[in-house]
């Protein structure tokens, strides 16, 4: 069954995941070239120094945002096709329960966005392997986890939010969604989310039951 | 005297000894506005019912409420014995769902919808999908979002052909269709019904072709049904009658519906015959009334008024 869930979605939402990945991809060539950037026009020493002394951040700024971004983008491209003209109807009378049915939509969205950010860290770290030692690269990683964690809750919120039958919850339902996605972007020095990273961890997993919060309501007709 | 027959009146119908829908009592408000009080009614086994009303008197509501997409304020419905908001997979499996203006899943093409699908349903019938598909101009790698209202109805039929449901659920069918789809669809729909005994629920606001195809009518007012009758009932015994009177004729008599006029030529409609009509309609000074069958289209404006 989630292999048929997966093909409809993918159906749905391969022209967002693809634009999605073209965004991470252009984000990681950029990182590349400024690192490469600073490299040739300050040297090496400098450039090592700024990380190790300034606690300067290998990657730009974008790179903070961009996975909320691919989430949101991921969750609407899904979900709202689902509710013009109240689709999700059609979905949710599959024969199967209605919390499995939502479980299947979460769980490709979880597994899309996912990857996109694994691949993303992957060619990261093997990239600025090449320019940094390994304990930069590694302090590197711990500080845009939260980043990328952020951009699977900001999935997982969106979907809260487009789901939800009512126009008012959902407006209050983004207002909360946007302040818990914040938690995930204070700035800090790097190492300073090392300790906080197992609660955002904890709240991207409590994070999945929201849609299917919406998704009950949705249900129940509420108007 | 009273002639309208309303929920338990065919329960003389073997068929309704073993009902697949059953509503019990529902009573459902938008905010303030009542859109039905007690509502009750059953669909028999092997029966195509339609449930007939104007705009917005709550066809899709009963729908919504049916498959357990909207709870009621009171009153429960079930269908093959289980409650609305509780149905099993394997129930759902045995239902089929067409919603208003035949929505699918628009991002697919002919063929993929057709393999989505398929996972789901243990009696699948890809031949019957493709079957009904291959009278319509369209390829098999058009996609649904670019097909006209009557080929996506087409395709939403060819889907509950293939799943081969025990019953279907089919919300205002006929919109958006233009005449000829409407009758083809209304063909196919009948040939399936009674050709594999199937049960069909349906509702519709357009009730041209319909006496092609339902058993029996459930026709809505605002608030209530006004008749729960066979089709075959009504376009018998049912009929207007036109007359003459120079006095004013009031709009409520009993035995007589939607009694209306434009000066002195009045038609009104009722079950009931001539010679009782004219026996009614006496203390205005009426002596003769001309009777007229009637088209079920032409029933359904007499039972429910113009307005």
């Amino acid at each position: 069954m989630f292999g048929a869930f997966f093909y409809k979605e993918w159906i749905k939402t391969r022209r967002s995941v693809l634009l999605a990945a073209a965004l991470m991809t252009a984000a990681v060539v950029y990182s590349f070239l400024n690192v490469g950037q600073e490299f040739r026009v300050f040297g090496a020493v400098a450039a090592w120094n700024n990380v190790i002394t300034k606690d300067t951040s290998l990657l730009p700024t974008i790179m903070q945002w961009l996975p909320a971004v691919v989430g949101v983008l991921v969750a609407v491209s899904q979900f709202v096709p689902e509710m013009t003209d109240k689709r999700l109807k059609l979905t949710l009378h599959l024969p199967l329960g209605e919390n499995r049915i939502v479980c299947a939509l979460l769980t490709y969205g979880v597994a899309v966005t996912g990857a996109l950010f694994v691949v993303t860290n992957i060619a990261l770290v093997a990239g600025m392997s090449v320019y940094y030692p390994g304990a930069i690269v590694a302090g590197m990683f711990l500080r845009s986890l939260p980043w990328f964690l952020c951009g699977v809750f900001a999935y997982l919120v969106t979907a809260w939010v487009v789901l939800e039958p009512l126009w008012r919850q959902k407006i209050l339902n983004g207002l909360a969604g946007a302040c818990l996605c914040y938690f995930f972007l204070i700035g800090a020095p790097s190492g300073a989310y090392v300790r906080f990273l197992p609660w955002l961890i904890v709240l991207t997993i409590v994070g999945f039951s929201f849609p299917f919060y919406s998704a009950a309501r949705f249900k129940q007709g509420v108007q | 005297m009273s002639v309208r027959r309303t929920e338990g009146a065919l329960s003389h119908n073997p068929n309704y000894m073993d009902p697949v829908i059953r509503c019990e009592n529902i009573t459902h408000y938008y905010g303030t506005r009542l859109i039905y009080k007690d509502l009750n009614f059953e669909v028999g086994r092997g029966s195509v019912v339609g449930l007939l009303g104007k705009n917005g008197t709550g066809k899709t509501t009963i729908i919504n409420i049916l498959n357990g997409y909207l709870k009621p304020r009171s009153g429960v419905c079930r269908i093959f014995g289980e409650t609305m908001d509780t149905l099993t997979p394997e129930t759902k499996a045995r239902v089929g769902l067409l919603l208003e203006g035949h929505i699918q899943h628009s991002y697919f093409n002919v063929r993929q919808i057709e393999r989505f699908y398929s996972n789901f349903f243990p009696r699948w019938r890809r031949e019957a999908y493709y079957e009904l598909l291959s009278k319509l101009q369209v390829t098999q790698t058009q996609k649904l979002s670019t097909m006209s209202c009557g080929q996506r109805s087409q395709v939403a039929l060819g889907l509950l052909f293939a799943q081969d449901p025990e019953l279907l659920i089919l919300d205002d069918f006929s919109m958006g269709l233009d005449p000829g789809y409407r009758r083809l669809f209304v063909e196919y729909l009948r040939e399936y019904a009674t050709a594999e005994d199937k049960t069909v629920f349906l509702t519709s606001h357009i009730i041209q072709d319909m006496e092609m195809l339902i058993d029996d009518c459930i026709i809505m007012d605002y608030g209530r049904i006004l008749l729960h009758r066979p089709t075959g009932e009504i376009m018998e015994g049912f009929r207007r009658f036109r007359f003459v009177c120079s006095r004013s004729v009031p709009e409520q008599i009993e035995g007589l519906w939607n009694t209306s006029g434009i000066g002195e030529n009045y038609e009104t409609y009722s079950f009931l015959s001539a010679d009782e009509v004219t026996r009614l309609l006496a203390p205005y000074g009426v002596e003769t009334v001309s009777e007229e069958g009637l088209s079920l289209e032409d029933a359904f404006i007499g039972l429910t008024g113009k307005y």
